[in-house]
């Protein structure tokens, strides 16, 4: 008889042959959720890994299914069940997901979820092409209001991610309020400080696979974009300098802004396929 | 002296005047920012200095002094280095009141001065060379061809101030801007009056420019709680009526309570948790409300959470409150369904 049960970041690693260890960070942060199956020797079984989104605004709240992996086709089932019930109790309207696991299209597919394939907003970067970016920018000095993450305070950031918020900027993180400054990257991160505040960040966080993800790329105040600018070079210099060269970033390309910066900057790259699809719920 | 000479005099006699009555004016009022306030007084100190050498060249073209070749071009230089200083100074006093920001405003100067540098250079070079205007055998004023651009560069700082106050305006609609027509509106027909007749009026248009300005400053106050610096309740009801009209988007709000007494020293400790997109506005003796445009209840527990810390450190106790608005609901709606609630 299979129990399901609450996968949180003290249990994730449980269920690691299920949940790879980027996910299983993740289970940390406010809005990620995880439900697992085990078996009558408590052995785990399977596990589904979701993320809430508008979950604490107006809008309707959304649900992201970022993994489902069991041992068979029944506990898919049997955690899909127990899924749909969380979901109605957190007033899921929509659950959605965007993957390039065929195998996770084809089961969602079989729980009522559409099927789609498109292009993935997510663009893979390697160490060579920030390279070239950092000597393409052709910024010989970085001026010293633009600073690593490391350089400011917790305050300084937590004020800065409150104005974030309040002009309703949250770049990728809807559980920005929530994260810590700690939780992103400190060295390859950069901010820019006028008259003592910060008013411009581009925030990498760096999973425990070793990617970099780009999750907030943002200035605010008259001079925003000779700030995105010299963000982007400060960055881009930094992961040459500290590390190794087959590391990977990866940008979300999620809004026009930032589609039409990466065109120009990274020409030619594109998205892997990826299989996407939703489900009303409710 | 001629006739023409007396009513020129007379005009920039009343623009030192009204210049040095706003400039002390000025200084009493309750600008919130002391740098707006010293590049406004400022504004009125070149404009002062400017009405008097232009009274001074004018004694002297009508001869009333005598003065030698040196003198008459150093006076004009000075002059023209005056009205020089007044466009850059306008420049930036535009984009300080715009973004209140000592550090852009530090970053730019170099951009912003670099015209005013050419034309300084130009005219200090000039005082040896006549490259720009000179002084004949009769101290006869004559411009060179030159004259006109560095005149160009002059108009250009304030054309160039309402391109950049339009381009501000495109890039971010939910910033606050001043109306600088009444500015520009005596300045320039008092310029037209300059070029169509002999009178030398341009200082008292200025001027005027400049009350008026001040005009709209001591208008703005009027929505300034003095014990604050918060809005108070005219202002209020004044986003009710931009509300009404949907020209106003209300999404949040949050109420803090604190003791009537301890209000002034709450009200400094709260500015410094305040993020930059919100109005605050004292609606009680005790109470504080801020609206927001955001749709969220992290940041508005963030800001609670912020304000109530900053507060009990203090010893001032605190009561916060917020909501969002549903979605069915007007924002006048929201405010009324809030501030009842609480």
């Amino acid at each position: 008889m299979m129990e399901l049960i609450e996968i949180t970041a003290d249990n994730g690693e449980d269920f690691s042959e299920y949940i790879d260890e980027d996910f299983q960070e993740d289970l940390e942060r406010q809005f990620f959720r995880g439900i697992g199956a085990l078996d009558d020797d408590g052995a785990a079984k399977g596990a589904i890994v979701y993320e809430l989104t508008n979950a604490e605004s107006e809008a309707d709240t959304g649900s992201r299914v970022h993994l489902l992996r069991a041992v068979d086709d029944e506990i898919k089932n049997l955690i899909m069940g127990e899924y749909g019930k969380a979901a109605a109790e957190e007033e899921v309207a929509e659950s959605f997901y965007e993957s390039e696991d065929e195998t996770l299209s084809g089961d969602l597919q079989k729980n009522g979820f559409s099927k789609e394939t498109s292009e993935s907003p997510d663009i893979i970067i390697s160490h060579a092409d920030v390279k070239r970016i950092s000597e393409s920018l052709k910024i010989k000095n970085i001026p010293p209001h633009v600073m690593p993450l490391s350089s400011i305070s917790v305050l300084q950031f937590r004020a800065f991610i409150k104005n974030c918020l309040f002009k309703g900027q949250k770049g990728l993180l809807d559980d920005l309020a929530y994260l810590p400054m700690k939780w992103f990257e400190r060295d390859v991160s950069s901010c820019v400080m006028t008259d003592d505040k910060v008013d411009g960040a581009l925030l990498l966080k760096k999973a425990p696979s070793g990617i970099l993800y780009v999750k907030l790329y943002i200035a605010f105040g008259p001079d925003y974009k000779q700030h995105l600018a010299l963000m982007m070079a400060n960055t881009a210099r930094k992961i040459v300098e500290l590390y190794p060269e087959d590391t990977k970033v990866i940008i979300r390309r999620h809004n026009e802004v930032v589609k039409k910066l990466t065109d120009k900057l990274f020409a030619g790259s594109s998205g892997r396929n990826v299989y996407s699809g939703k489900r009303k719920e409710g | 002296m001629t006739k023409i000479g007396l009513i020129s005099i007379y005009a920039n006699v009343v623009a030192i005047i009204m210049a040095l009555g706003v400039f002390v004016l000025a200084g009493r009022c309750r600008i919130k920012d002391p740098m707006e306030k010293t590049i406004f007084r400022s504004l009125l100190g070149i404009i002062m200095m400017m009405s008097v050498f232009y009274i001074l060249t004018l004694l002297r073209d009508d001869k009333v002094f005598t003065c030698n070749h040196a003198g008459a071009m150093l006076l004009e230089t000075g002059l023209e280095l005056l009205i020089s200083s007044l466009a850059v100074m306008w420049f930036i006093y535009l984009d300080y009141r715009l973004f209140h920001s000592k550090g852009h405003l530090k970053r730019a100067m170099l951009k912003i001065l670099f015209p005013f540098l050419i034309v300084l250079a130009v005219d200090l070079v000039n005082i040896f060379t006549g490259v720009l205007f000179y002084f004949d055998d009769e101290l006869i004023y004559h411009e060179r061809p030159l004259y006109i651009v560095a005149s160009v560069i002059m108009v250009g700082y304030y054309i160039g101030s309402l391109i950049y106050l339009t381009i501000c305006k495109r890039r971010d609609d939910k910033m606050k801007f001043f109306s600088v027509g009444p500015f520009f509106a005596p300045m320039v027909l008092y310029v037209l009056i300059y070029y169509f007749t002999p009178f030398a009026t341009v200082t008292l248009g200025i001027t005027v420019g400049l009350a008026l300005l001040y005009a709209e400053i001591i208008n703005e106050q009027c929505y300034q709680d003095s014990d604050t610096g918060f809005f108070n309740r005219l202002y209020l009801s004044y986003l009710r009526e931009l509300m009404e009209k949907q020209a106003y988007d209300l999404e949040s709000a949050v109420l803090i309570r604190v003791p009537e007494e301890e209000v002034q020293t709450a009200a400094g400790l709260i500015t410094k948790q305040l993020p930059d997109d919100c109005d605050t506005i004292r609606i009680g003796k005790d109470t504080v409300l801020t609206l927001a445009h955001v749709q969220d209840r992290a940041p508005l527990h963030m800001l609670a959470e912020d304000v109530e810390m900053s507060l009990e450190e203090a010893e001032i106790s605190v009561k916060v409150d917020y909501d969002l608005k549903k979605k069915k609901e007007s924002c006048t709606e929201f405010l009324d369904r809030f501030l009842g609630k609480v």
